[in-house]
């Protein structure tokens, strides 16, 4: 049981080496990318300052589809080779896609007040990204549904899988309704030409997401790796007492427990 | 200097007020900064739980700065 | 194949002996129904309007309520680790599930989508539109649904979370289903999104198969 864990220690030595670059890199991108974002770059020329929100709405709307990509990645290393890690590095991506999810359609909702008018619209964009938070939801719920926590890990893989595969269905489906449903006067996202002095911030800021997301997950991944040797070594304790009950040394362990 | 100063503060205030759409823009940028530095530090909080719990369990002494200990705990776990 | 069919008259036989099921969605259904004209108002054009809409609605809360059960019974009474084990193909049996839970459930509501489309003054046009939608759409239903009935087993409050996980995923289905409905009342072109649906049905039920089967060996590895 505890040799299963042991190679997260190559992993551990790993991430004690990106993380110190992880945390400089995320500030660093950050700071310029909100220098660029709100004093470095031109109002545009039909929705004024409000195209500031843009550089933080899209990049955490890149970051929810990015995350739940590498959610079905892990999951399907999870399921073929049963990697330990895989099922760690799903728990440990999930959060942070919700939250991104969650940032993206706050900020949509508060760029469409000045936009359009009111605080949501139907637009088949913040739809579809209201429908992938729910997913996310979906995923995490299930992780922590049962007692048993890799069961539920396992579980989460199969809907991650699932929900990926299903991801442009009801992407296409959400933009089919939406077509058919259109309002005349809504001025869509982001048009077909971005100038280039918007791209500079929104690059920045896109980069710094992907920087915190590193940072963060390997936080998280030290945590998770810290709880699942907790389990491990919690189901060792239980069985060296139940196969040694005569040994004292066991009993005062799982005493201790 | 004293009109540079008013210039430079009516720059400023322009900046803040962002030609009226301020409580937007200056409300989605301080949600964004305030929840990822949330999550950031329920993620630490997190961590250090965790690893506390861990050091808790293990009876073997270790140390709180992470790999040295955990490579130590590797090699007894493997031996 | 005896043995698929086998596994379907079971299901079948168990329903009938001292299932309520097929009775309990029909109900559901038409209790749903009865709500809207209540909440909305008598007006048949407003009903006419959103009669597509809301039946494909409570079809689909009434197809995803009844899939809670589908594997539930056999888990519970431990015939599904039975069912597991044997040698015929799991995915084979899911198969058969699938198709017997459409059989109690699915069908009765395509039987029954008719007559309350007519209380709802649908309109003839919307009559094909809508059984053949149903009739479609209906499989699918009870096939993702059973993804998320075999991954609940053993989960702490199992329905509520079913509902998370699956309703998600049948919005495709509703928004295809509902347009060709829309497109028929207005004397539109309806083919496209009912062969969509066709194509949804084709290409996911042999992943929605897999995907049930290994939520299965998952559950009874825990």
């Amino acid at each position: 049981m505890l040799n299963r864990f042991a190679n997260p220690i190559r992993f551990l030595r790993l991430a004690d080496q990106i993380q110190p670059w992880a945390a400089i890199l995320t500030l660093v991108l950050f700071a310029a990318g909100l220098y660029f974002a709100l004093f470095n770059s031109p109002p545009d020329y039909q929705q004024g300052e409000t195209v500031r929100i843009m550089y933080i709405h899209v990049p955490s709307a890149w970051m929810a589809l990015f995350c739940y990509t590498l959610l079905a990645i892990t999951s399907g290393v999870a399921m073929i080779w049963k990697h330990p890690l895989a099922n760690l590095a799903g728990r440990a991506t999930a959060p942070i896609g919700a939250t991104f999810t969650f940032l993206a359609l706050i900020t949509g909702s508060i760029w469409g007040k000045p936009m359009w008018g009111t605080w949501w619209v139907w637009d088949a964009r913040l739809t579809s990204m209201f429908i992938l938070f729910f997913l996310y939801l979906g995923y995490i719920a299930l992780q922590d549904a049962f007692d048993n926590a890799e069961g539920g890990s396992k579980a989460a893989a199969i809907l991650a899988l699932v929900g990926f595969i299903n991801v442009p269905i009801i992407k296409f489906s959400v933009d089919w309704w939406n077509t058919l449903h259109q309002p005349a006067s809504v001025i869509k996202f982001s048009g077909p030409a971005i100038h280039s002095t918007m791209l500079t911030p929104l690059l920045l800021t896109a980069l710094a997401f992907k920087g915190y997301y590193v940072w963060l997950f390997l936080i998280n991944m030290r945590g998770e790796i810290a709880e699942a040797r907790c389990r491990a070594l919690q189901v060792s304790q239980i069985q060296n007492a139940q196969v040694a009950k005569v040994a004292t040394s066991d009993a005062r362990d799982a005493h201790a427990d | 200097m004293q009109i540079e100063d008013k210039i430079s503060m009516h720059a400023f205030m322009e900046f803040i007020e962002m030609n009226g759409h301020a409580a937007f823009i200056w409300s989605s940028y301080g949600i964004v900064i305030f929840v990822l530095i949330w999550l950031f530090i329920v993620g630490v909080q997190f961590q250090t739980k965790s690893e506390t719990k861990l050091s808790q369990l293990n009876p073997r002494p270790r140390h709180r700065s992470g790999v040295r200990s955990e490579r130590k705990t590797g090699k007894q776990n493997e031996a | 194949m005896t043995t698929f069919i086998e596994i379907v008259r079971r299901d079948l036989r168990l329903s009938m002996r001292h299932g309520m099921d097929t009775i309990m969605v029909v109900m559901f259904f038409v209790l749903v129904i009865l709500l809207l004209p209540l909440g909305v108002g008598p007006e048949p054009t407003v009903l006419a309007r959103i009669s597509g809409g809301m039946i494909w609605v409570s079809a689909l809360l009434a197809s995803m309520l009844s899939v809670e059960r589908l594997f539930q019974t056999d888990y519970e009474d431990g015939s599904l680790e039975l069912l597991v084990i044997q040698p015929f193909m799991l995915e084979l049996t899911v198969t058969a599930k699938v198709i017997s839970h459409w059989l109690i459930t699915g069908l009765p509501l395509l039987i029954i989508a008719p007559l309350l489309a007519g209380m709802l003054h649908t309109g003839k046009d919307g009559f094909a539109a809508l059984l053949l939608t149903l009739a479609v759409g209906t499989p699918l239903l009870s096939l993702i649904g059973s993804i998320g009935a075999a991954l609940i087993l053993g989960a702490r409050q199992g329905s509520i979370l079913l509902s998370l996980l699956v309703l998600p995923l049948y919005i495709p289905i509703l928004i295809f289903g509902v347009s060709a409905v829309d497109a028929a009342i207005h004397g539109l072109p309806w083919r496209l999104p009912v062969l969509i649906l066709g194509s949804l049905l084709i290409g996911l039920a042999p992943f929605s198969v897999w995907a049930t089967a290994a939520a299965l060996r998952e559950t009874m590895r825990r």
